[in-house]
């Protein structure tokens, strides 16, 4: 069964071991990107648990036709990380909570990786310029829009701008080849 | 379909999820209106979610998935929140507005309290956190000039019904109109209906014209 076709059992069937499946593919990549982006591990593993619930809730709204599993379930994750910056950015929250600094839960083992799509993205990224795929790995997963890049890197807007929207285009080239 | 579109960094911005809050609000609402950019912004995704197969997995909590399983049941018996969203989306085609918008004024164009700002145009703020960018609605009456004014850095409209015309062009629903602090200008809302619109600014509005100086006391832009 596809990734797509186990969004689809959800829909269909409300079929548990889909989500399983779903879940075991998706779950760590999703800690290791909300994690990326700042959160510590206690965060990540509530974004990641938000995210795959919402999979299950709107799975009947998905079109494969329309966006890959690994599409869809990027957008609800990065919704549901920002909802939770905006809640905690707020300044009534005090950083002495107990609730805050309750220590990590236990992790079990690495599993395997599971390398799909991901084998094939990533002969395209590495094939990019490195200052290129710096740019674009910047944008995505240390949650930099384009100003903040530059001002970080000392380059001026323009040239942070042209260099993702070369290796942007570039990489799209290279999905749409894939199809 | 509009003519004027939300510049591709923004674009790509969005969909990576890096935009400050009134930001998005308005690229959200410009793709409501725009086919192009939507496709634009949902190929950026694309990649996005290719990324994410790409990274190194980190495991979850030994009980993550029992958690999650648990969750499931009562997840079922909650009211499904994409149900929620389509109502709001039916009320923003009776209103005119997207989704969006209309979810952040809180679901109901009725909610939205209008202030007077000068003759003929009249301001809705949104509450943001955001410390930089603000965000409010413009009503502006047929046929009147917002006063000469530039900025101390970007702001971008976008317009949701009616018209205007700036420097030479003129912009109709679901343009996006970009001016940042070279640009002095003085818009000017089409005769016929009123110009409502999105107005999201990074820094403080300067009137230059002589009228608008002596406007700028009270027009709290």
């Amino acid at each position: 069964m596809t990734l797509e076709e186990m969004i689809q059992a959800i829909a269909r069937d409300r079929s548990r071991p889909a989500f399983v499946g779903l879940f075991e593919h998706f779950a760590p990549r999703l800690k290791s990107y909300v994690m990326r982006l700042g959160a510590d591990e206690r965060a990540a593993e509530e974004v990641v648990q938000e995210t795959m619930l919402m999979v299950w809730r709107k799975a009947a709204g998905f079109d494969p036709r329309r966006a890959a599993a690994s599409t869809w379930i990027f957008t609800i994750a990065r919704n549901k990380r920002i909802d939770r910056i905006r809640r905690e950015a707020r300044p009534e929250i005090d950083p002495d909570d107990p609730l805050l600094a309750s220590p990590p839960p236990e992790t079990a083992d690495l599993p395997l990786q599971r390398r799909q799509h991901g084998d094939r993205l990533h002969t395209a990224i590495s094939a990019l310029p490195e200052e290129q795929a710096a740019m674009v790995r910047l944008a995505f997963f240390d949650d930099m829009s384009h100003r903040d890049i530059a001002r970080e890197h000392s380059l001026p807007l323009g040239t942070v701008k042209s260099r993702i929207r070369l290796a942007l285009l570039r990489l799209r080239r290279d999905l749409e080849d894939l199809e | 379909m509009p003519r004027f579109h939300v510049q591709e960094d923004l674009l790509i911005d969005y969909a990576s999820g890096a935009l400050p809050a009134p930001v998005s609000l308005l690229v959200a609402s410009h793709l409501t209106f725009c086919r192009r950019c939507r496709d634009e912004v949902g190929e950026f995704e694309a990649i996005g979610g290719m990324m994410l197969e790409d990274l190194n997995p980190i495991a979850m909590a030994a009980d993550a998935l029992e958690q999650a399983l648990d969750g499931l049941n009562d997840a079922d018996a909650v009211a499904d929140q994409a149900a929620t969203l389509t109502s709001i989306a039916k009320r923003g085609e009776s209103t005119g507005l997207p989704a969006p918008l209309l979810n952040a004024f809180g679901g109901e164009m009725g909610g939205i309290s209008w202030a007077r700002r000068a003759k003929g145009i009249e301001e809705a703020t949104l509450a943001t956190d955001d410390v930089r960018y603000s965000a409010s609605l413009m009503r502006i009456q047929p046929g009147v000039s917002i006063p000469n004014h530039t900025h101390e850095g970007e702001e971008l409209t976008l317009v949701l019904g009616g018209g205007f015309s700036d420097g030479g062009a003129h912009y109709g629903a679901g343009d996006v109109c970009r001016a940042d602090a070279e640009i002095s200008h003085a818009p000017v809302a089409d005769p016929g209906e009123a110009c409502l619109c999105l107005v999201v600014a990074d820094g403080p509005v300067r009137l230059t014209g002589l009228v608008g100086r002596m406007l700028n006391p009270f027009l709290k832009l």
